[in-house]
């Protein structure tokens, strides 16, 4: 008989999950009760993290290549969306989940740096076209 | 009928203006309505998290944009933990780099200068002038004894028993002059023993401190004599270390698996080549290798050679005569001590190939390289094809001697976040990039 666990957002919208996917998260596990409310974090958001952990739950293998697909697909989200998403695993403590969103920030990065030919620190300029870029990730 | 024109676009544009400005204040007063989210936003530990996945060139990038970054990235907290995460995680490994370094001497004073190469297959060029250093007064001899990751060290004999060694970090333009390794010489009975002197740098990931190891070699009329000691960065004295194995060090020393390794001679056997040195106990231990397959008659201390690739500690056997082959052993399984023959190249078919000995070889991105008389050899380890590539000379910066004699060496380096000025007071530049050391 498992519970189910309300999750609330910030804007009043409650979330019903079962007991597999919440305890996915460590806050919710070392809760003393089902209701929580998760502060600073929208409906839009939570639910997308709800749907994170109820794909999660019902998966055996973390290690299939179709969760890893679809993992590839949840976070191909726009930058905003993606912080936001950070925020709220993190504030839950959904360890994998973070992981996951944390590379992709650091593979954005990546990507945006790549047009650098040198290694160069504060004394040397780093290209201009490369630190607008990076501006815009809102450093 | 301009006139009502103009007027309107006025009226549109100060209202659209009015709108931002409202929009603004409303942004102000709701925190987390409309506002995207940046990084810096993010809680600290998720933002380390973020940047300790990425590689130095990154990072570079990252230092040079905002303050908030500039004041993660450049502590020494996390260049400790970066680097930590470089040599102890399989994912993390960097792209080797090329450094030129070009030794000009004339009989009063002699300087190395420090510029990146690049080589993209076909040609070389040089990029980046990184730094000039100036030994004044002073011909004599001088020896670049290893690259720890981004770090040069660099030993200067003053006279037979005194010595400094010296820190470059030509990224950040650091110069830092370690602490005097000065020992009298064990069984010193009044006349100065030959001295051959090692330097080693590396990281013990259990304390996170950088340490570097010198080991002194010491030739009596019969006999022979070493003693080594240890300098962790930031602590102001070297510390002995009790048992050194009593062989001959070569010039030729890499890191790899978070210990420093030599090739040496005058081993228990001719089967003894490398000994290792783990930062961590501070001690020296003996790394078994392969059976290198080669006749006593050649001389192990000339045609092999240490090398890293890829993170792996490799040995390479560089034979021109009487057969020409390059034999490279890889060590798969560092727990295991695990060989194998990984490359077997015949030279019979390059046109172009260094010959002789003295040869140093370095890692680059694809292979391995090595340079001679202003030639620069560069082996594709993917396909096992060799291209020798013609330097042009090295500019010569300052007039403090005409065009004399100039040597040229190559050095293999991958970027780290370290920065030297935590370690100790810094030796000023005289200006950007140049160094005058007396």
């Amino acid at each position: 008989m498992s519970r189910v666990f309300k999750l609330k957002s910030s804007d009043n919208e409650t979330f019903e999950v079962e007991e597999a996917a919440a305890l996915l998260s460590e806050t919710i596990k070392s809760s003393s009760s089902t209701e929580i409310t998760v502060p600073n974090v929208k409906a839009e958001i939570l639910g997308k993290v709800v749907e994170w952990c109820n794909k999660h739950a019902e998966s055996e293998d973390t290690k299939d290549q179709l969760i890893k697909e679809w993992d590839a697909e949840f976070v191909s989200v726009d930058q905003h969306v993606l912080f936001k998403l950070i925020t709220a695993a993190d504030y839950l403590q959904i360890k994998e989940l973070v992981d996951q969103l944390t590379q992709r920030v650091g593979d954005m990065i990546k990507a945006k740096t790549l047009k650098t030919v040198e290694m160069t620190y504060p004394t040397f300029n780093v290209e201009r076209e490369v630190q607008e870029e990076l501006k815009s990730l809102g450093f | 009928m301009v006139l009502a024109n103009f007027l309107s676009n006025i009226c549109s544009n100060l209202l659209w203006l009015l709108k931002a400005c409202m929009f603004s204040i409303k942004r102000r007063d709701n925190e987390n309505e409309g506002r995207s989210l940046t990084l810096t936003d993010l809680p600290e530990d998720v933002t380390i998290d973020i940047l300790m996945r990425l590689p130095v060139k990154s990072l570079c990038c990252l230092e040079c944009v905002s303050k908030t970054t500039l004041n993660i990235v450049g502590s020494p907290q996390f260049a400790a933990l970066h680097t930590r995460r470089l040599f102890y995680s399989s994912s993390a490994v960097e792209v080797p780099q090329l450094m030129l370094l070009a030794r000009y001497s004339n009989l009063q004073h002699c300087a190395i200068n420090l510029q990146s190469l690049k080589y993209n297959g076909s040609s070389c060029s040089t990029k980046t002038n990184f730094a000039d250093i100036v030994f004044m007064n002073d011909w004599y001899r001088y020896d670049v004894q290893f690259v720890f990751s981004n770090l040069f060290g660099i030993s200067r004999r003053l006279s037979v028993n005194r010595e400094l060694c010296y820190l470059v970090n030509p990224l950040r333009g650091e110069v830092l002059e370690l602490p005097r390794s000065d020992v009298k010489a064990p069984n010193y009975n009044g006349y100065d023993p030959c001295i051959h002197d090692r330097y080693g740098m590396g990281f013990d990931h259990v304390s996170s401190t950088y340490k570097i190891v010198h080991i002194s070699e010491y030739a009596y009329e019969n006999s022979s004599d070493i003693a080594a000691r240890v300098y962790a960065m930031g602590t102001r004295s070297w510390r002995p270390i009790q048992s050194v194995p009593l062989c001959h060090f070569s010039n030729k020393s890499v890191y790899a698996y978070g210990d420093r390794h030599w090739l040496v001679e005058g081993g228990k056997s001719h089967n003894n080549l490398i000994v290792s040195f783990d930062f961590r106990k501070d001690e020296f231990y003996w790394t078994h290798h392969p059976d290198l397959q080669a006749s006593s008659s050649r001389n192990f201390w000339l045609d092999f050679h240490l090398l890293t690739l890829k993170g792996s500690l490799a040995i390479m056997d560089y034979c021109s005569y009487p057969e020409e082959y390059i034999k490279i052993w890889v060590l798969k399984n560092y727990d295991k001590k695990e060989w194998a023959l990984d490359y077997i190249i015949n030279m019979d078919t390059f046109v172009e190939r260094p010959h002789g000995t003295l040869l140093k070889w370095g890692e680059w991105e694809n292979g391995i390289f090595t340079i001679q008389s202003g030639v620069c050899y560069f082996v594709d380890l993917r396909h096992g094809s060799m291209k020798g590539v013609k330097l042009s000379p090295s500019i010569i910066n300052y007039n403090l001697w005409g065009p004399e004699q100039y040597e040229q060496s190559i050095f293999s380096y991958t970027g780290s976040m370290v920065s030297l000025k935590n370690y100790g007071n810094l030796i000023e530049a005289a200006r950007p990039g140049m160094w005058f050391l007396q």
